[in-house]
């Protein structure tokens, strides 16, 4: 895994406007009833479709590393707590780039993509797998909803990607799938990890339904928010780069 | 205008070559003496530990020299914030919860009760808030972007035996750093020339299309201007030959002597004391008074 220059300083550049976003509160958008909606995570996807899965990750690895030291430095409310808990606010963080990426090459290259929707594809059936198989689910039909509304989302994406892919859309339609998987996995994840830690007794327990709403209320909307901003900021730079390409010297090291 | 200020949070307080002690100290034991003093206060929540800790700090601050105004601007631009912290946590705070388990009722009016165990975590929170703030000033104060960039490279380099780019790693979090204030000066600029022309971001209503758009002009300016800088100091970086972590040499090569290994042992000490001080009972006394 080398990483070239210009992918260490984009890491850094896009994981400090993460960090940023996070601590001016401009990364909430208020929604109704007083949920704001997140697009603290959108950095790492753009990292993840302008310069691959690695800077995605370490983009992501840096959102989750400030959200769980402000979880201690400022926490805003009751949600916080959960935060404190690096299994909840790190590791979840890392799969968004990394997760995009995959969206976006899925959709991007067509070649190649029978083996990545093939991959998807074993995601979704592993989600199911867990739903069914997993004894703390077994009696809990909130939980099984969570892991299935996941799987089906995975699989629905997979659909998406084949039929883009089919219809040869091109580098927008690739972004905004990726936007939707780097989006999901972030909701998806983090409210998983507070079910899960929260059955296993770790962290105060929450009723798998109540993260089900939260999933609908804040994840549907943040889905429309990382896609049209993720696409706008993406359609933006590749425009700048276009225009820019005959002055670009180190064309090898892009 | 006053929402644009909020950001100086993030311009935590800058480098101060007072050549105390602590400067003189091998970056990786400041770095980390930092990061041991400051998880021992997060995960503390007692109020007479963190006060402690807040005084420890105080102490560390004075050693280093660092003049008491420079490290209380930190505080100053966090005031804001901390209101609005104080305000949500009082109002979150499980107070019912509190008076069931013995704590006296400070107020109340109606089915709103404000208990003393909420009151005492409230300031708790807040003196951690503080004694995080001026821990963190006093690492900016004491080390400069280099020095973090050894640190963190010298600390990670054990695990780049296993394929760990840990020099890479190392500089992704001191570009970070350095794009902060950068960006949070754009940013700032930014808001004003749209707040100019009329912009409102994100209070007004719509649907969720509507208020997304509405923050178009501040985020895709933002991201591609940290886009276009950062590929400004990939071109400027190679062209001084600069090419990665792989059979680099160092000017400086870090060596820990006496007065590191005893300054190490030092803070971690320290932050086992604080991890391990139970001053429950004064919690305990100090409810007994207010009620």
């Amino acid at each position: 895994m080398r990483l070239t220059v210009r992918q260490i300083v984009i890491a850094g550049a896009l994981g400090a406007i993460a960090i940023l976003l996070g601590a001016t509160r401009i990364g909430f958008i208020p929604f109704v009833l007083g949920i704001a909606i997140t697009v603290m995570h959108i950095p790492a996807i753009v990292g993840a479709v302008l310069e691959g899965p690695v800077v995605g990750l370490i983009i992501g690895l840096l959102f989750g590393l400030f959200s769980f030291a402000w979880a201690f430095i400022a926490p805003t409310g009751p949600g916080d707590v959960y935060f404190q808990n690096p299994l909840i606010s790190i590791v979840p963080r890392l799969f968004i780039g990394p997760v995009a990426y995959l969206a976006y090459r899925l959709v991007r290259e067509p070649r190649k993509s029978a083996l990545l929707l093939g991959l998807v594809l074993l995601l979704a059936a592993a989600a199911i797998g867990i739903a069914y198989g997993t004894p703390t689910l077994a009696g809990n039909a909130g939980a099984r909803w969570v892991v299935l509304g996941a799987a089906l989302a995975l699989a629905a994406l997979a659909l998406a990607g084949l039929g883009l892919t089919l219809a040869r859309y091109g580098e927008i339609a690739a972004t905004g799938v990726a936007a939707v998987a780097g989006t999901l996995t972030n909701t998806v994840l983090v409210l998983g990890m507070i079910g899960l830690l929260g059955s296993l007794g770790w962290v105060a327990p929450v009723p798998w339904s109540v993260l089900l709403g939260v999933g609908l209320t804040n994840g549907i909307p943040e889905v429309v928010a990382a896609v049209l901003i993720t696409v706008a900021v993406v359609a933006a730079w590749k425009q700048i780069e276009f225009g820019r390409k005959g002055a670009r010297i180190f064309r090898g090291e892009g | 205008m006053s929402e644009f200020g909020a950001w100086h949070i993030l311009t935590l307080g800058h480098y101060l070559p007072m050549g105390s002690p602590l400067h003189r100290l091998d970056p990786r034991v400041r770095l980390l003496s930092v990061l041991v003093l400051g998880g021992a206060l997060m995960v503390r929540g007692q109020l007479a530990v963190l006060f402690l800790g807040l005084l420890l700090v105080l102490l560390l601050l004075a050693l280093a020299r660092v003049p008491l105004g420079h490290a209380l601007r930190g505080v100053r631009a966090l005031v804001p914030l901390l209101g609005v912290v104080l305000l949500l946590q009082l109002l979150f705070y499980p107070h019912r919860r509190a008076l069931v388990a013995g704590s006296p009722a400070l107020w109340q009016a109606g089915r709103f009760v404000v208990s003393a165990a909420g009151v005492v975590a409230l300031v708790a929170l807040c003196l951690r808030m503080v004694a995080l703030v001026l821990l963190l000033t006093l690492l900016t104060s004491i080390a400069d972007a280099t020095d973090l960039v050894h640190a963190v490279e010298g600390l990670l380099r054990p695990l780049q035996g296993i394929g760990f780019p840990a020099h890479e790693l190392a500089l992704v979090f001191v570009i970070a750093l350095r794009f902060l204030p950068l960006l949070a000066r754009e940013m700032e600029r930014l808001m004003k020339a749209q707040a100019a022309r009329g912009a409102d971001f994100g209070h007004g209503r719509g649907y969720i299309v509507q208020r997304v758009r509405r923050t178009f002009p501040l985020l895709v300016p933002l991201f591609v201007l940290a886009l276009r800088r950062a590929e400004e100091l990939a071109v400027a970086m190679e062209a001084r030959g600069y090419a990665g972590g792989k059979g680099r040499s160092y000017l400086v090569r870090l060596r820990m002597r006496h007065a590191d290994w005893l300054a190490l042992a030092a803070a971690v000490a320290l932050a086992v004391l604080l991890l391990w001080l139970d001053l429950g009972s004064l919690e305990q006394a100090l409810f007994r008074s207010l009620g």
